[in-house]
């Protein structure tokens, strides 16, 4: 599905990637783990194409893709930042929000904008969310709580379905309860429809409990890898075992 | 009606619709995709050049509206282009087309150029106000519905969050360069018009145009409540208070430095009431 083959990626003096690799599977909802420099967003930018390797090949869906621009890229990606505010448009609101995607991956014309909005989603995705959204669909995207629009940015994401799904820390400044809401349907999303999802994170429970592999990035490298196992583990015996990534960022 | 009254408001409705469609265009550009664009006083002065030289030359004054679009559409263009290409930033293009368009004005109309005795739009069995109004009617329609376009939201999205565009796969310079190319429209037809009304063209009758736009858009914010409509309103209420302080007798050498004074009178007002809002 993704292959990173041989990356290399220089910022002036610093290097952050080496002749890095990585393969992602079909199935595979990978948790990324690592210090603040360890290459968890340069990653997750080369394979959106913003930044261009030194060298190395990015290789998605059996597609050479380390020459195809950032905008030829996002057919096939599905993307999540921390910022709530940068997965939708806060001056235009959820139905207009969401009518956009259909945009995607064809030319906009001077049709009404609203009409693209796709309705049946209403009963489908909204309602069994309980978050009231059906109900907000056309108030402006600036008054929803960051729960709810982040997960109105993961829908946006997902409508026209990707190839991968990279979410950058996407809980980081949620609540609890808004954070399972958002994991637990970006579990289901991606198994009913066998999406690969990378997630960024810096919390050991989701490491843990989420995902069917863990990657501990330093200095540009998966230093560890944890395979479906990490679930079973003695919970002390894996949080000791990623512990060294709190040291590692106490010393930055 | 007192006919006094008459003979002092029915000229600031005439300019105040004018000065709606410069309005309109500097609500694309600076509200919608938020590009601050200096090119308003280039591209009111080509819209005014062009229709003052073709109409002497006896062009259709009604051709001259889509001319001068076409004209203020290429002005948004090369802004556009020296902004995302060049990689200028937004207001240094904005000049450099602006002081490009002054040449082209005076090759094209000259310093002064009379249209008195020619044929305008205005020169006609309906009245001026009916034909304004019937314009100004269209631009706004125009410019409501292509906001509420397919292509309007990817406008409106650029100027809350440009990654948004890059997320869809669409270039977000074209949409910038969209963005800049009908709000310069707009505005050189408010330059046609402008031209079309007095019956003469001066190289120097585009300077304040950009104040005069930015005031009836800070206007139209207050009275937010029906934005739309406000942006015209805010243009003639604009015309309004600025007739008013010649009325009063003040010598018209200040009347830049009155736009000055009224811009920021309505900045701290519109602060103000966002405070009250706030609060």
């Amino acid at each position: 599905m993704l292959k990173i083959i041989n990356i290399s990626k220089k910022f002036g003096l610093l290097e952050v990637f080496k002749n890095f690799s990585c393969e992602v599977q079909k199935d595979d909802f990978i948790i990324i783990m690592g210090p603040n420099g360890a290459g968890k967003s340069t990653l997750f930018e080369t394979i959106t194409g913003r930044i261009r390797p030194d060298q190395g090949t990015v290789v998605l869906n059996a597609l050479d893709m380390t020459n195809v621009h950032e905008r030829e890229r996002a057919h096939l990606i599905g993307r999540l930042h921390q910022n709530t505010y940068l997965g939708s448009c806060s001056n235009l609101t959820l139905r207009e929000n969401l009518a956009m995607v259909h945009l995607k991956n064809r030319r906009a014309g001077l049709g009404r904008g609203i009409k693209l909005f796709p309705e049946e989603i209403v009963e489908n995705l909204l309602r069994p969310l309980n978050l009231n959204l059906e109900k907000l669909l056309d108030a402006p995207m600036a008054v929803l709580s960051g729960g709810q629009r982040q997960i109105v940015a993961f829908i946006m994401a997902i409508l026209k379905p990707p190839k991968i799904l990279l979410l950058d820390e996407p809980t980081a400044a949620l609540d609890p309860a808004s954070s399972t809401t958002l994991l637990s349907f970006a579990k289901n999303y991606a198994h009913q429809h066998r999406i690969p999802i990378l997630l960024i994170t810096h919390d050991p429970l989701i490491a843990k409990y989420l995902g069917n592999r863990l990657w501990i990035l330093q200095n540009g490298h998966i230093e560890r890898e944890f395979g479906p196992e990490k679930m079973t583990m003695n919970p002390e015996e894996f949080f000791h075992a990623i512990d060294y990534i709190k040291l590692s960022e106490h010393s930055d | 009606m007192n006919h006094e009254l008459v003979n002092i408001l029915y000229p600031i409705l005439l300019q105040g619709l004018i000065y709606s469609f410069v309005v309109m265009g500097i609500y694309i550009s600076s509200q919608v995709i938020q590009f601050d664009d200096l090119t308003t006083e280039g591209s009111f002065g080509l819209g005014g050049a062009l229709s003052g030289a073709l109409i002497s030359i006896g062009i259709s004054s009604w051709l001259t509206l889509p001319l001068s679009m076409i004209g203020g559409a290429l002005a948004g263009l090369i802004t556009g282009l020296l902004h995302t290409k060049m990689k200028l930033n937004n207001l240094i293009c904005g000049l450099i087309v602006t002081t490009a368009l002054f040449s082209l004005c005076l090759k094209g109309a000259g310093s002064n150029l009379s249209i008195h005795e020619k044929s305008t739009i205005f020169i006609s069995h309906y009245p001026s106000i009916l034909i304004l109004v019937l314009l100004v009617g269209i631009a706004f329609w125009s410019l409501k519905f292509v906001l509420r376009s397919e292509m309007g939201l990817l406008l409106r999205a650029l100027g809350s969050n440009p990654q948004m565009l890059m997320n869809l796969g669409k270039s977000i310079d074209w949409y910038k360069i969209l963005g800049l190319m009908i709000a310069n429209s707009f505005i050189a037809v408010g330059g046609s018009l402008f031209v079309q009304l007095n019956g003469y063209f001066s190289i120097l009758g585009n300077i304040g145009t950009l104040v005069i736009g930015l005031t009836g858009l800070i206007l139209a914010q207050i009275i937010k409540p029906v934005f739309g409509i406000a942006l015209i309103i805010g243009a003639v209420f604009y015309q309004a208070i600025f007739a008013l302080t010649i009325e009063l007798g003040l010598d018209p050498i200040w009347n830049n430095l009155i736009k000055a004074v009224l811009i920021v009178l309505l900045i701290q007002l519109k602060n103000i009431k966002k405070q009250k809002v706030l609060c």
